[in-house]
């Protein structure tokens, strides 16, 4: 296969000779089959090895390689060369701090995620022996779209509200405790009702909708972060009680 | 993000690219939101309108001069392209909160698009009888 | 801004009652009233319409209608002045867009009470 040569313009940062990120080009031959993540990596190894960045799994799933592709948050390994005009402009995701060149300081994006408790809260665990907890397939299925999350960021950097709103809980974090609020198996639904409905909770999104287009797995978290409003709405008004929401 | 930080120097986080004009998905949003300022003022209208009805058919007749203003005219097709804006898009997206559970109760088995689609015939039809009722018809 | 957080799910439930009633509703009425009785195309007459706003139903209604209206713009135009503001503009915004809410609640009342 003949390789064609592309222009690209990569946003570097290096704290140490740096002030602040400035774009620097990089003219990469790249193979018809290449994605962006690809020619990344060309960079590092035959060109400038100085450049950072993160990736893994090169297949969709680590979630690791979500970055801004001419504005775009993508994951760069499901990106083709091929599929871009001209320069092809790589930043690292917005609305995270830059610790280097493409990659971003991901603490707090944890620790939202970590608010949300997302995980099965029980109020009494049964017994290994008492057998596993029994769920039907439609029960899986009310959740189940919610469930796909990587972690991979790309909905915060896409979300006009975290922009302006910095401690917003944000789209993934929603749609995971949505998930698990839905979750025949789970009585958590007031343990988080305050990450997830208060101050900094649902409340904040304006339903841009824009987390739910750049999802490369299709959770759509706007629909989760909009349908807990309903919930969160009712539940505030005691209408619906908040610990028997299943 | 927030600056709870970690001790790890870094450069500040870059707004999101190309907000709030710069790409078509963005300036969808802000034309949403900016729906708000010429409803708000298509409200304002109605309200003045129900005043005039109010003060009696001098005033009334007034009202539909000051509307008939080929500025006043040009606003409310304003308002009115606004208004259609919203609706379309509210039904839309409005669609993904309707099909959700609430507590134990499990939203309508209806595809999300017939949803979506089936708001936006919903207000049209609304949309004929406010015409019909304004006009004496029904 | 406390007492707003804690209202926050209210305001978000009359935004969102306001909007539906907007989408059913004003796309109707500015084509009725400014467009089409702005032009003359349909007949406003004003002993019909003032015996329909003036009802037992015209009346609430018309109560709702209106400050439904006014409650889902404010709170709308809150989430576009932060947007647009950043977050310096989020207590300005929002102070600044209920406080019109409430001025356009009271015209309201207002009008309604003297029809």
């Amino acid at each position: 296969m003949e390789t064609q040569t592309r222009k690209f313009e990569i946003l570097r940062y290096r704290p140490e000779e740096q002030s602040e990120p400035e774009f620097r080009s990089y003219e990469v031959p790249c193979m018809p089959d290449w994605v962006v993540l690809d020619a990344l990596n060309a960079i590092k190894d035959d060109i400038d090895p100085t450049l950072s960045h993160r990736w893994s799994c090169r297949m969709g799933v680590c979630g690791s390689c979500g970055m801004l592709v001419n504005g775009r948050p993508v994951l760069t390994c499901a990106a083709f060369v091929r599929d871009y005009e001209g320069t092809i402009r790589v930043e690292p995701l917005s609305n995270f701090p830059i610790v280097r060149d493409l990659v971003v300081e991901l603490d707090d994006f944890v620790h939202k995620i970590q608010s949300v408790k997302p995980w099965i809260v029980r109020k009494l665990e049964k017994d290994v022996e008492q057998g596993e907890y029994r769920q039907s397939p439609a029960q899986l299925e009310e959740f189940k779209q919610f469930s796909m999350c990587i972690n991979c960021a790309l909905c915060y950097a896409a979300c006009p509200v975290l922009a302006s709103e910095p401690d917003f809980v944000g789209p993934a974090a929603i749609a995971l405790g949505h998930r698990y609020n839905l979750d025949s198996r789970d009585e958590g639904n007031a343990e988080r009702y305050d990450a997830m409905h208060g101050h900094n909770g649902v409340w904040s999104c304006s339903y841009a909708n824009e987390c739910s287009q750049v999802c490369p797995k299709h959770v759509d978290p706007a629909m989760a972060v909009n349908q807990a409003k309903l919930t969160g709405a009712l539940q505030w008004t005691g209408i619906l009680p908040k610990k028997s929401m299943t | 993000m927030s600056e709870n930080a970690s001790p790890t120097p870094v450069a500040p986080a870059r707004p999101p690219s190309g907000f709030p004009l710069a790409h078509a998905r963005y300036r969808n949003y802000v034309l949403f939101a900016l729906t708000s300022v010429f409803m708000f003022v298509g409200g304002v209208g109605l309200l003045l309108g129900v005043r005039a009805l109010g003060q009696g058919p001098e005033a009334w007749a007034q009202y539909l001069d000051a509307l008939g203003h080929p500025a006043v005219l040009a606003l409310s097709l304003a308002v009115f392209g606004f208004s259609v804006y919203f609706t379309l898009r509210w039904m839309w997206i409005g669609r993904k909160i309707m099909v959700g559970r609430v507590g134990p109760v499990p939203g309508p088995p209806i595809p999300m698009a017939g949803l979506g689609l089936g708001g936006i015939a919903l207000c049209f039809a609304t949309g004929i009888g406010v015409l019909l009722l304004l006009g004496g018809v029904l | 801004m406390k007492l707003i957080h804690r209202l926050e799910p209210l305001l978000w439930m009359i935004f969102g009652a306001g909007g539906y009633q907007l989408a059913l509703l004003l796309p109707g009425l500015v084509l009725g009233v400014g467009l089409l009785g702005g032009l003359g195309f349909l007949p406003l007459e004003y002993e019909r319409l003032h015996a329909l706003a003036s009802s037992a139903v015209g009346k609430p209604f018309l109560a709702g209608f209106l400050i439904g209206l006014f409650w889902h713009c404010c709170h709308h135009l809150r989430h576009l002045i932060l947007d647009l503001g950043g977050e310096r503009a989020a207590a300005p915004g929002a102070y600044f867009s209920y406080a019109l809410a409430i001025v356009a609640t009271a015209a309201t009342v207002q009008v309604l009470v003297v029809l």
